[in-house]
């Protein structure tokens, strides 16, 4: 029914690479490539730098992503919109963060799903076959990089269903959870729940 | 080999038919036209039908070259319809029962169109889209029935059509839906309407009363013509949808579009566009068949009696009300 | 399954479904294509309402606690919703006419099937194309397995999933709810007309499944729709 999200591996390595890819659609040409970090250190830098545009990526708190589709599904209509001139917000990185946030208000989501002084990170690139910014970026991140099957570690059931108003969910359903916050994801733009 | 005769008089035409052995002999037909911005009432389509029903007999049976002994069965549309209309039909065909001592059988007037329908076209065993002033129904056969798959949940198609003639001040004459037809075909601006399809039902009240209660307001940014022409393209899309809804349901390659408003070209149309995509094919008739007659009262007549189908004298009354899957189908598997 | 190819699932009247791999997921591709029989206006205002709707009550089902497909990317430029591919299911009507009424988990069903169109109406949700057709199937996952039971249409461990709500609408009236209930009348009619106490199994678990609401004004209301079909004079 649902297929387990596939782990990139690549035998060349020694070990196995802690990202993990998704491909977008094909219109696009784009993937992204996510990389999840705990204790980072130099968080104020990165921030400035995505700020300003310095760093083309976008950072998001892990603790309302459910799971790597979650991101894919948010980046997937922010690629879209891009190429549609459809994006709501200035760049494809913010129009991410947007997405995944359920309210319209560009600055709460914004805020609430990128990061601030948090020194947890999921980090999201967009991969072409010319551009790949994760090889230039990665290096110049401060913490500890953790393999994306952690991710669910870092996540709080609670808190994302407090964030996407799903208080109705009765059962611990991390595969419900997930169904709804992309569906809500999907639907953001025409409708208001 | 069946000769039948028929009366027709279930709304404002009075038809009277004879068939031989599916070929038709006599097809004779009169309508009661109304003044614009009137339908028709029920006691003068009565006297009407009461006034005419001689000379309308007495030239079938000239053009038909039969006389009366000649005859096997008298048919007469037992219902759906208007009561007095009918009863003068049903009445006259009571008389003539007697006075020539022959069987007499009371047909469902919705079979015959189908029935009618089949004849003319050759169509084997269609989706039938039957469509008049006061049916519009999506039909099937189906062990022994001809099931209703489809259905307005208020007015009929060509009610709404002839009441937004009324609404326009267009002329009856020959018909609502003719003028309508014409004026579509001048309309260029196309009006937005509600389009309601539920499953395999449809609904034309929101527009009828949408276009009743705005036409002045309409009427400054519209042509009549325009709105003749959003009108028709909205309520036939609508009637195309569900019939290709009842085909794939059904599996069926076959469409057949029988009733007053199946003579419309633009529904007909409209419609072979749907089934050139899907590898169908559509079959419709013109006015002297898909328009209330004679004939297909007579045919139908000829088609349950061949098959043994009998009526008392007893039975020979009318029903207002008589739906079409009602009736036992004995002349098909 | 092909990676990069939709390969075509159904051809319907207007949509066709494809499935193919889709943000790393097995996914189910709608698109509903062009009408060239409507005027264009019309039908580009018809695909944009329909698709809105689907996706619009889709989501309200989620809420409601029906389970419906996951939405993964609505796009109306392609006329397109990208949803979830429910691998093993099966329709109520094949269900039917498989195992037919003497089955022993068939009156299960169909009340699972009442108490979810009543769920449906008390958020005001009306689905506007019921048939057996767009109920689904699917294995229910049993507290602590893994893995789905092969077995699980035998046993009846099974979870109801409604589909195509291209017809439907949010912020229903009674007289919506009536002619929902009827819709569904007349298609198990034509669909299933040997089993006549489908719809009074469906029925019956509609009125008593939520004693609070208030059922027995939709009920009256989908009589008197009914009768009004019934006593239409039907003239010409």
């Amino acid at each position: 029914m649902v297929s387990p999200t596939p782990q990139v591996s690549s035998s060349s390595e020694v070990s196995p690479p802690k990202y993990q890819i998704v491909e977008l659609d094909p219109d696009t040409k784009t993937k992204i490539k996510l990389y999840l970090f705990k204790n980072v250190q130099n968080v104020e830098t990165i921030r400035d730098n995505i700020i300003q545009g310095v760093w083309e990526c976008s950072a998001i708190k892990p603790r309302y992503i459910v799971d790597a589709f979650q991101v894919a599904v948010a980046a997937n209509k922010a690629v879209l919109d891009e190429k549609r001139d459809a994006m709501v917000t200035r760049s494809v990185y913010s129009e991410i963060l947007y997405n995944l946030s359920p309210t319209k208000n560009i600055s709460q989501s914004l805020m609430k799903f990128g990061i601030s002084k948090d020194t947890n990170i999921l980090f999201c690139f967009l991969v072409t076959e010319e551009r790949d910014t994760s090889t230039e970026i990665i290096p110049k991140i401060e913490g500890e990089m953790c393999s994306m099957k952690e991710l669910f570690n870092f996540t709080s059931f609670e808190e994302t269903k407090h964030v996407y108003k799903l208080n109705h969910m009765k059962e611990k359903c991390m595969e419900r959870l997930l169904d709804l916050v992309v569906t809500k994801i999907a639907t953001k733009s025409f409708v208001t729940h | 080999m069946v000769l039948a005769i028929g009366f027709e008089g279930s709304a404002n035409k009075l038809g009277v038919g004879i068939v031989r052995d599916g070929q038709i002999i006599a097809n004779c037909r009169r309508t009661y036209i109304t003044p614009p911005g009137q339908g028709f009432l029920p006691r003068e389509t009565a006297e009407h039908h009461q006034q005419k029903v001689h000379e309308v007999l007495k030239e079938a049976l000239d053009q038909s070259g039969i006389t009366p002994d000649q005859i096997d069965v008298i048919c007469y549309t037992k219902g759906p319809g208007m009561g007095a209309p009918l009863m003068v039909c049903a009445i006259v065909a009571r008389t003539l029962s007697l006075m020539w001592k022959k069987p007499l059988l009371g047909i469902n007037h919705c079979i015959g169109h189908i029935e009618m329908g089949r004849l003319i076209t050759n169509a084997y065993n269609p989706t039938v889209l039957y469509v008049s002033g006061g049916n519009t129904q999506i039909i099937a056969y189906d062990r022994r029935r001809y099931r209703i798959f489809g259905e307005t949940i208020d007015i009929a198609v060509g009610n709404c059509l002839d009441r937004f003639a009324r609404v326009l001040k267009l002329s009856n004459e020959p018909s609502p839906g003719y003028n309508i037809e014409q004026a579509a075909k001048r309309g260029k601006k196309y009006l937005p309407l509600p389009y309601c399809v539920k499953g395999m039902d449809v609904s034309f009240s929101g527009i009828l009363s949408l276009m009743e209660t705005k036409i002045d307001e309409l009427l400054k940014t519209y042509t009549p013509d325009d709105l003749c022409y959003s009108l028709q393209e909205t309520v036939f899309a609508m009637l195309v949808e569900i019939t290709e809804r009842a085909m794939a349901h059904c599996g069926s390659d076959e469409v057949l579009i029988v009733g007053g408003v199946g003579c419309n070209v633009r529904l007909q149309e409209m419609m072979g566009v749907m089934c050139k995509e899907r590898d169908a094919r559509v079959f419709a008739t013109d006015e002297r068949f898909c328009i209330d007659n004679g004939v297909m009262i007579a045919w139908a007549g000829a088609l349950a009696y061949s098959s043994g189908t009998r009526m008392d004298f007893s039975e020979s009354y009318i029903t207002q009300r008589y739906r079409t899957d009602d009736v036992e189908v004995t002349w098909r598997d | 399954m092909d990676e990069s190819e939709p390969q075509l699932l159904k051809q319907g009247a207007e949509a066709r479904v494809y499935i193919c791999k889709y943000l790393g997921r097995d996914t189910v591709i709608k698109e509903r294509f062009q009408k060239k029989y409507r005027h264009p206006d019309l039908d580009v205002e018809i695909v944009k309402e329909r698709i809105r709707n689907e996706a619009r009550s889709i989501l309200r089902c989620k809420f409601a606690n029906i389970r419906t497909p996951a939405l993964y990317l609505v796009d109306f430029e392609r006329r397109k919703i990208y949803m979830e591919y429910l691998a093993t299911n099966i329709t109520v009507k094949d269900f039917i006419a498989k195992h037919g009424t003497a089955n022993e988990h068939f009156e299960k069903i169909a009340k699972t099937i009442g108490e979810t169109l009543r769920k449906l109406h008390d958020n005001n949700i009306v689905h506007g194309d019921l048939t057996t057709s767009n109920m689904l199937l699917i294995p229910k996952l049993q507290a602590g397995a893994e893995q789905i039971d092969p077995a699980w249409l035998a046993k009846g461990h099974v979870e109801l999933v409604m589909i195509d709500f291209g017809l439907s609408y949010t912020d229903a009236s009674i007289e919506d709810k009536g002619v929902d209930l009827y819709v569904l009348e007349r298609a198990l009619l034509s669909t299933h007309s040997n089993y006549e106490d489908l719809f009074a199994i469906i029925l019956k678990a509609y009125v008593v499944s939520n004693p609070k609401g208030n059922a027995n004004e939709t009920i009256k209301r989908f009589e008197e729709v009914r009768a009004r079909g019934r006593k239409r004079t039907m003239v010409g």
